[in-house]
């Protein structure tokens, strides 16, 4: 048993820690600007989209859990970037046997449309409208996907939502009709990328407010030695390592086709769904006054951590999934 | 990242599995069985551990071991649960005392102790706690007063599970009041035989703890393990076992508390609530992530790290779905947390009430949280 992560992860890590860094600050400016792809978003494509591809489907054999230790980085900084989108839009075509060059050499950006509105997971079949499309402007194509199918199209009938979070801009679209083709685990390796995100934010977030608790002083003490301010935080400590050790095994299940791989998806992205709202919503109770203004900085990872608990299918919509399989697996 | 056994660990798996299976042919459920029934089969498990060269798997041969590493003790543990089979009566021994005694024993405390703990003749138990030092141990009180040739040991000791049966005990008492709370304290490996010991019934109706009275009880300074003064150190190594010889069982347990609301809801027709359906969904996303968890942590310590504070959020995680399971259990209809009058009914009840102890044993839910505040967090100590 090598359950480690490998010192190219740890590489992974380091590299686009760096890349984030440089986007410091830009994930707010989107409060008050129109989203555009941020200029990190240029290097992410082009020397990180091969990222947890197969070579079978034209990748260079790196394994989801590269993808999602990348991935988790970008949440942990709350960059405002469409790479995520595109990752998971490629994997969602990763079985298809499309020639996928150019969204792995970064030439096109894609962005995918897979939830669909009234529904709170995935859909069975492939519907003509969608929602919750992320990043959809400046997008070259876009990956529609349903239970029995992907397509790559360029879709009619956009139109721009007002996203809760404003770095992660969501549209409305219709999709083309035409051919479809095979989904294989695209639909499982798509919904773990948001995980990985998840997984991030709440790290990102569990940062934030430990750094807070650290330095607040309150009854001439930093608030970090109450213990109904540590508490609070371990707990969400506790809830994120979690999420993120299902969301890792999840990618090694359904890399290696395990026979629970679809179950362990489900479970990874609610407990990640879980795991991010609970420790945003704590990075605010914890700041305070200060957590409730606009000002101060908590209130962007709980609209990142929303905006991707509901999309790919929601949170309780997985969970109940999970409880399914369970059962369906215990008879 | 792997999380496959590799060819070495899969056949050892192989090895353990097929001879527990034998070796419980005879041996019934024990989960509906009466305290005194089930701690007869322990014993009788403990011994056929013992003949079949179960025990002492990764210690050295020298000592007469099986030279194997802690990871196929995980494995051998891992493999037990999975059979249901019975817990040790000497497992104490087996897991903490031994393996303790092997790290800081001289010579001649190693080859008086170790081979009666696998031949199974000597069980053991582990006095730490104290009634007035119960999560903060080393305020412990129980103290040793120099005498010629060794201690006069004074005190009492609480929630020791197997005192009854054991006799040796890892004592911890203070040698030195004057000295800093934790260099005070020294680890002792007493004879038991003028220890008074008396039953304590937990909330369930068991009797797996005690309490223990010490009144002038002799401890020979060749008895003194580690040098006086260190005891904290050799206590820390003890409870280091301790986690480690559960680092594979917890997420079987926690497997097998989601199995059993699964059978219950079925029996009584509550699986088909959403509610139901989402709560076992909730329930099983925590035991699987106590048993990648579990993986994780292996395959850390494999490559040379020390098990980290996160351990503390697998233990919190681990009793919040058993708890959660078992309380499932007792609520999945109007009387069954009620009416005992059947063996079921009253089963799940004890389980229920068992649980809640998981979250008070090895570490209060409330130290584990400080751990992950202080350590994980770098928040300063609140206590």
């Amino acid at each position: 048993m090598r359950a480690t992560f490998t010192q190219d992860q740890a590489d992974i890590a380091k590299t686009v820690e760096a890349i984030a860094a440089s986007a410091e600050g830009e994930t707010r400016s989107f409060l008050d600007a129109p989203w555009r792809a941020p200029a990190i978003d240029a290097t992410l494509l082009s020397d990180f989209s091969v990222l947890g591809v197969p070579e079978r489907s034209g990748g260079v054999d790196s394994s989801l859990v590269d993808l999602m230790v990348a991935v988790e980085t970008l949440g942990r900084a709350l960059a405002p970037t469409s790479f995520v989108a595109h990752a998971a839009a490629v994997q969602l075509m990763v079985d298809s046997g499309a020639d996928l060059t150019a969204a792995l050499d970064g030439s096109a950006r894609w962005t995918y449309a897979v939830d669909e509105p009234g529904l709170t997971g995935w859909p069975t079949s492939l519907g003509e409208q969608k929602t919750l499309v992320p990043c959809l402007a400046g997008a070259d194509a876009v990956v529609a996907a349903g239970g029995d199918g992907v397509r790559l199209v360029q879709p009619d009938d956009v139109r721009e939502r007002v996203s809760f979070d404003p770095s992660r801009p969501m549209s409305d679209l219709r999709v083309p009709a035409g051919e479809s083709l095979p989904l294989g685990r695209g639909l499982q390796r798509a919904t773990l990328v948001a995980a990985a995100e998840m997984c991030g934010v709440a790290q990102g977030a569990i940062a934030l407010a430990g750094g807070h608790a650290r330095s607040r002083q309150q009854f001439g003490r930093v608030i970090g030695s109450f213990q109904g301010v540590a508490f609070q935080l371990a707990e969400a400590v506790a809830q994120a390592k979690a999420a993120w050790d299902l969301t890792v095994h999840a990618a090694w299940a359904v890399e290696n086709d395990k026979p629970e791989a679809d179950m362990q998806v489900h479970a990874a992205k609610a407990s990640a769904g879980r795991a991010a709202v609970f420790a945003a919503e704590r990075c605010i109770q914890v700041h305070g006054g200060m957590g409730i203004t606009m000002e101060a900085d908590p209130h962007l990872f709980l609209r990142r951590a929303m905006v991707l608990d509901a999309g790919l299918g929601s949170a309780s919509w997985h969970r109940r999934r999970v409880g399914a399989l369970r059962i369906a697996g215990s008879r | 990242m792997d999380f496959e056994d590799s060819a070495d660990e899969l056949r050892f798996r192989a090895e353990a599995a097929t001879w527990i299976a034998e070796a419980m042919t005879d041996i019934p459920d024990q989960e509906p069985l009466p305290q005194a029934e089930r701690e007869e089969w322990s014993r009788l498990w403990q011994d056929r551990l013992s003949a079949g060269g179960w025990v002492g798997l990764s210690w050295p041969a020298e000592v007469g071991g099986r030279g194997m590493d802690a990871l196929s003790q995980a494995i051998f543990n891992e493999e037990c649960a999975k059979a249901g089979a019975p817990y040790p009566l000497n497992g104490v021994g087996m897991m903490l005392a031994g393996p303790t005694i092997l790290t800081h024993g001289t010579e001649e405390q190693k080859a008086r102790y170790l081979p009666p703990i696998l031949d199974g003749q000597e069980y053991w138990c582990q006095g730490f706690s104290e009634p007035g030092s119960g999560s903060d141990l080393a305020s412990l009180r129980t103290s040793a007063k120099k005498v010629d040739g060794g201690w006069i040991v004074n005190g009492s000791k609480i929630w020791t599970s197997n005192a009854h049966h054991a006799t040796k005990c890892m004592l911890l008492v203070r040698t030195d009041a004057e000295a800093g709370k934790h260099a005070g304290i020294s680890y002792l490996l007493a004879d038991m035989d003028k220890f008074k010991v008396s039953s304590l019934v937990m909330i369930n109706g068991d009797t797996e703890f005690n309490e223990m009275f010490l009144d002038d009880v002799f401890v020979a300074d060749e008895d003194v393990l580690g040098g006086v003064g260190n005891g904290w150190r050799v206590a820390l190594t003890t409870l280091a076992f301790e986690r480690g010889s559960m680092a594979l069982n917890l997420w079987v347990w926690a497997r097998e508390a989601v199995d059993r609301i699964i059978e219950i809801a079925t029996e009584t027709g509550a699986i088909e609530d959403p509610a139901v359906i989402d709560q076992i969904g909730a329930l099983h996303c925590d035991a699987e992530a106590v048993r990648v968890g579990s993986m994780r942590m292996v395959g850390e310590t494999r490559a040379g790290a020390a098990p980290g504070p996160e351990t503390s959020a697998l233990k919190s995680l681990w009793a919040g779905v058993v708890q959660n399971a078992n309380r499932l259990a007792v609520q999945l209809d109007g009387t069954s947390g009620v009416l005992l009058d059947t063996e079921g009914a009253a089963a799940r009840m004890r389980r229920y009430l068992r649980a809640r102890a998981h979250t008070i044993e090895g570490g209060t839910e409330e130290v584990q949280k400080s751990i992950l505040a202080e350590r994980v967090l770098d928040l300063p100590r609140s206590r």
